[in-house]
């Protein structure tokens, strides 16, 4: 027992030794070979005479060892051991490397798992390659993405073969009213029966809704999402059946609908072009039958959202034939109301991915860039240390290790370094994929569903094999073999990369150079387009706005349509909130609209009273109804003319305000104040120009738009607006509670600052800007660290011929010219390498430019300059400590 | 020059940990004073120098650090533990008595009793 003991001490010891050994070895070596040299032999004598005297009693030391140990273990152990000698010994380097590959690896792993969420995983749709999304088109307004009106769905549905089937949809909001608690307004979809089975989704409990809940009649039902029947009712298993209200109405839950069943529906939603009573919250919490007749749904509105199922073997393309020729026969048989009207077929997934996927395929790019830099960085750390233990690796050559054996040993060191990086990087990924959903966009279908899980893990360690392949690459790139006599021939203490390993260098420096400028000069473009969105002028002034939504439910908001525009409930509803409102402390101004500035609301076809056929191929306009006081809340200047005040009640004559796009295409320079626009049958007189608000967003040019007095258009969706430079919360707080005050029922949303709803609706670019400007910072940063360490080893190398010319005269500024000369020709080729590369990719972010050139010049000639100089700043440094040290260490000998 | 000499069986150690004795000292010192020492006499083999200051340092006798030289030069230099200078004086007092005795021998010029 005690022999095995002894064993394994003597095991330990050697272990913790072997390196040192060798050094110990190698001092005693230098030491013989200049006694030998001082006795009168060569250099190369000397150290000839010295291994010999040495080298074979220390061989068969080793071999003896060799010989009494030798087991598979012995030797794993033992690299494993030296490995961790030697990263732990060199900690600078180690935390170095170890936290470049930690950030390439983490930030690429973050990104695909963003990635592969939203746009990669399969759709929780049965076989979705086939759905498509079928719209209507109006060559009119030029508008290719318009819903479908319920007969034109019907006639589609009846007649385009390679349509297996076509279903209709229409969002909504619902106030669901639990027995305690606030009442809880919820996004809803009013569905054909067909809609769900078409998708390939079923509930989790109870069952979909028959062809009778579809049709007018049918009943009160209901299914609700997973989530609400875990929030709201406690899961409970006996849910189908039960009743609850909906918009006061009570209401029979048929079942439980998995959470994912609404996957791309808000993309569907926000891709269409007009107003649903809907605002996405996420999520469809409430799925009710669609039951509309064509008396209430003519081919005159166009609500519907079609998606259909392509026949086993159609294409979209034939679906899309087939669709346009059925709606041009309707465009003949109805040509009042189908005038104009086309079809378009698309790709369901189009629709979902369309606006997320050059953003996540930009960024998946960016980070790739950052990879791919932080790989040749830490190649770069490699080589250098590589060539500084040429002569430990020659040594031990020398003292008869083994090629395979050395050739493991630094195997080991690379996998334990890119084992490292790795696992430290998962947990920079972890953070950065709840990073991302924090500050992601809104609008990226399943974003909040990404996390770190095991496919994010395995291309993670994947990523890390190609890193570690690459690594195992190097020496076989730069050495080849090395030759231990010309190594120890070498000067101590000075490390010689090879020639081959020099050029490999600098080609690395040269790649990460131009990679990082490729990059910067596309952050500088988004950023620069992010800057260029923001400071558009939008026709409205969000800073010290809050805005605050209800939606008025028919029950208790009637609107009977015989008397328009008298509902009497609304109209009340709106002038007590405003008088309550107006009378808090700190309000500046406020007013209620049926949509806030950034909400794209409904549009309608017009005409200019008198100049009807004209307005034949006009466009749809936006029609905005707003309260007196919205220009002074919103910040909306009047061009001419008076705005809407307290005057145009519902029973005085018909107004409107047109904006400046409405005057300029409509009228031709031509007074349109006091003239009539027509539209819902009412004509109404203009009495003001306003500027134009970018309500399609703040990117986007305004479509033409008018605003008609709120009390002469009531309608059951609003927005309340308050001006106030009160601090927003407090202030929300109060303004719910004036609400409450007026209908404790009533469920209110979208309570924020504007300059919220705003960023918002630049999250993408905001998003984009953030993301890709950290990358570029990166990997300057790293592509920075490698130039300095290029100069300083090409310096420190040079060293004593430095100082000798600087003994002999030489200038500093002249010597430390020579030893940049390198470092600029490689900053140059680099540098032009990234721009040409820049100006060749840059299509790749042509859609999330605005408002600057794709190869906008300032950007490409200020990046790659500034890029330059500090790269030349970063080699400047080393020279300079060298140059200024470099005559003592001449003097001295020692380098 | 001087004749030379193979170390004795088994006198290595006490010569190692005299000479650490002294001042501590890296290999290639060892190696010098050893033969400074001796005066050229006695040749240390540089093979079983190393695995000799190896043996001596599990024992406990000596430790080692790492120092610069003169030269600034970093070297491995041993030095003598308390337990090494109680090794130290039991086999100073070992040898003496050993070599008394062999001297005995060696010299002995009398008749066999």
């Amino acid at each position: 027992m005690s022999g095995f003991f002894q064993r394994l001490r003597g095991w330990w010891a050697l272990r913790r030794d072997d390196a040192e050994h060798v050094a110990e070895v190698e001092f005693h070596l230098e030491q013989l070979t200049a006694r030998h040299v001082a006795r009168g032999l060569s250099a190369e004598e000397a150290r000839r005479v010295a291994r010999l005297e040495f080298g074979s009693s220390v061989e068969a030391r080793e071999g003896a060892r060799d010989a009494r140990r030798g087991a598979v273990l012995d030797d794993a152990w033992r690299d494993a051991r030296h490995a961790w000698r030697q990263l732990a010994g060199q900690p600078g380097f180690t935390l170095a490397v170890v936290s470049t590959l930690a950030l390439a690896i983490g930030a690429a792993t973050a990104v695909f798992s963003v990635t592969d969420h939203v746009l990669l995983r399969a759709s929780p749709y049965r076989d979705a390659s086939a759905l498509v999304a079928v719209w209507e088109t109006d060559r009119n307004s030029g508008t290719t993405r318009e819903p479908a009106a319920l007969p034109d769905w019907r006639d589609l549905q009846q007649q385009v073969r390679t349509l297996a089937s076509v279903e209709a949809a229409v969002g909504t909001v619902g106030t669901v009213s639990p027995a305690a608690g606030e009442p809880l307004r919820v996004s809803a979809m009013a569905v054909s029966p067909g809609w769900l089975p078409q998708l390939g989704v079923a509930p989790l409990r109870g069952r979909g809704f028959t062809a009778a809940e579809g049709a007018p009649g049918g009943g009160q039902v209901a299914l609700i999402s997973e989530s609400m029947w875990r929030a709201q009712f406690a899961a409970r298993e006996d849910i189908v059946g039960t009743t609850f209200a909906m918009n006061d109405v009570t209401t029979q839950v048929i079942g439980v609908m998995p959470d994912d069943a609404d996957h791309g529906l808000d993309q569907l939603h926000a891709r269409a072009a007009y107003h649903a009573t809907y605002e996405p919250t996420g999520r469809i919490d409430l799925w009710v039958p669609l039951q509309a007749t064509e008396a209430e749904l003519s081919r005159d509105t166009h609500p519907l959202l079609l998606v259909g199922r392509l026949a086993a073997g159609a294409s979209v393309g034939a679906a899309q034939a087939e669709a346009a020729a059925v709606m041009a026969q309707l465009e003949q048989r109805y040509p009042r109301s189908n005038r104009m009207r086309g079809a378009f077929v698309e790709s369901l997934d189009d629709v979902i991915h369309g606006p997320s996927r050059p953003l996540l395929w930009s960024l998946l790019a960016a980070v790739a860039l950052l990879a791919a830099v932080a790989t040749v960085n830490v190649a770069g750390l490699l080589l250098v240390r590589g060539a500084a233990r040429a002569r430990e690796i020659a040594l031990r050559t020398a003292l008869g290790a083994t090629g395979a054996r050395l050739s493991r040993q630094f195997a080991v060191e690379a996998a334990a370094l890119v084992g490292l990086g790795t696992a430290v990087g998962l947990g920079v990924a972890w953070g950065a994929v709840r990073l991302v959903r924090a500050i992601g966009p809104a609008d990226v279908p399943r974003l909040q569903e990404a996390t770190l899980d095991l496919r994010s893990v395995a291309i993670a360690i994947a990523l890390a094999g190609l890193i570690g392949a690459i690594f195992s690459l190097l020496p076989a790139l730069t050495a080849g073999r090395t030759d231990p006599v010309a190594t120890l021939k070498g000067d101590a203490g000075t490390t010689t990369l090879s020639p081959r390993g020099l050029r490999l260098r600098n080609v690395l420096v040269m790649t990460q150079l131009a990679l990082c400028v490729s990059l910067a000069i596309g952050a500088t473009l988004v950023l620069r387009s992010f800057r260029a969105a923001a400071s558009v002028d939008p026709g409205f002034t969000a800073a010290q706005v809050v805005k605050l939504q209800f939606e008025l439910p028919p029950s208790r908001y009637p609107r009977n349509f015989a008397q328009f525009p008298n509902f009497t409930e609304i109209l009340q509803f709106n002038e007590r909130t405003l008088r309550a409102v107006r009378q808090l402390p700190g309000v500046e101004a406020a007013a209620i609209a049926g949509a806030h500035p950034l909400d794209e609301g409904f549009t309608n076809s017009w005409r200019v009273v008198g100049r009807e056929a004209e307005g034949a191929d006009w466009p749809e306009i936006s029609v905005r109804t707003t309260s007196p006081g919205y220009d002074a809340t919103m910040g909306l200047r009047l061009r001419s003319g008076r705005s809407i005040t307290e005057e145009d009640a519902g029973s005085a004559p018909p107004v409107a305000l047109i904006n400046a796009t409405v005057a300029r295409r409509f009228f031709d320079g031509k007074e349109p104040i006091g003239q009539s626009i027509a539209f819902w049958g009412i004509a109404r007189r203009i009495i003001g120009v306003v500027d134009d608000e970018r309500i399609h967003g703040v990117d986007q040019v305004a479509p033409p738009a008018l605003y008609v007095p709120l009390a002469q258009a009531p309608g059951s969706s609003g927005v309340l607006l308050v001006r106030s430079a009160r601090e927003p919360d407090a202030l929300l707080t109060e303004l719910r509670q004036v609400v409450a005050s007026v209908d404790p029922q009533l469920a209110v949303y979208g309570a924020e600052p504007f300059t919220e709803t705003v960023a918002a609706a630049l999250g993408q670019r905001r998003f984009a800007m953030l993301v890709m400007g950290a990358f570029a910072a990166l990997t300057v940063l790293l592509a920075l660290v490698g130039v300095h360490g290029v100069v300083a080893y090409g310096a420190a190398q040079r060293a004593r011929e430095l100082g000798i010319r600087l003994a002999l005269g030489a200038r500093p500024p002249a010597v430390a010219g020579l030893v940049m000369r390198g470092a600029l020709r490689l900053s140059v080729i680099g540098v032009v390498a990234g721009t040409i590369g820049a100006f060749a990719g840059a299509g790749l972010l042509a859609q999330l430019l605005f408002g600057v050139s794709r190869h906008d010049p300032a950007t490409f000639l200020a990046i790659p300059l500034g890029v330059l100089v500090v790269a030349l700043l970063a080699g400047l440094w080393p020279t300079w400590r060298v140059v200024r040290s470099a005559p003592l260490a001449a003097l001295r000998g020692t380098t | 020059m001087a004749e030379k000499s193979e170390l004795l069986q088994g006198t290595l150690d006490l010569l190692l940990l005299k000479i650490l004795s002294l001042e501590p000292m890296h290999g290639w010192g060892i190696t010098l004073r050893m033969e400074q020492m001796s005066g050229s006499v006695l040749l240390l083999n540089q093979g079983s120098l190393y695995p000799a200051l190896e043996r001596l340092r599990e024992k406990g006798w000596i430790r080692s650090d790492w120092q610069l030289t003169e030269n600034n030069r970093r070297a491995r230099y041993y030095s003598l533990t308390a337990a090494g200078r109680r090794q130290l004086a039991a086999e100073r007092a070992a040898w003496k008595r050993t070599s008394a005795a062999v001297n005995a021998i060696v010299d002995w010029v009398g008749v066999v009793p």
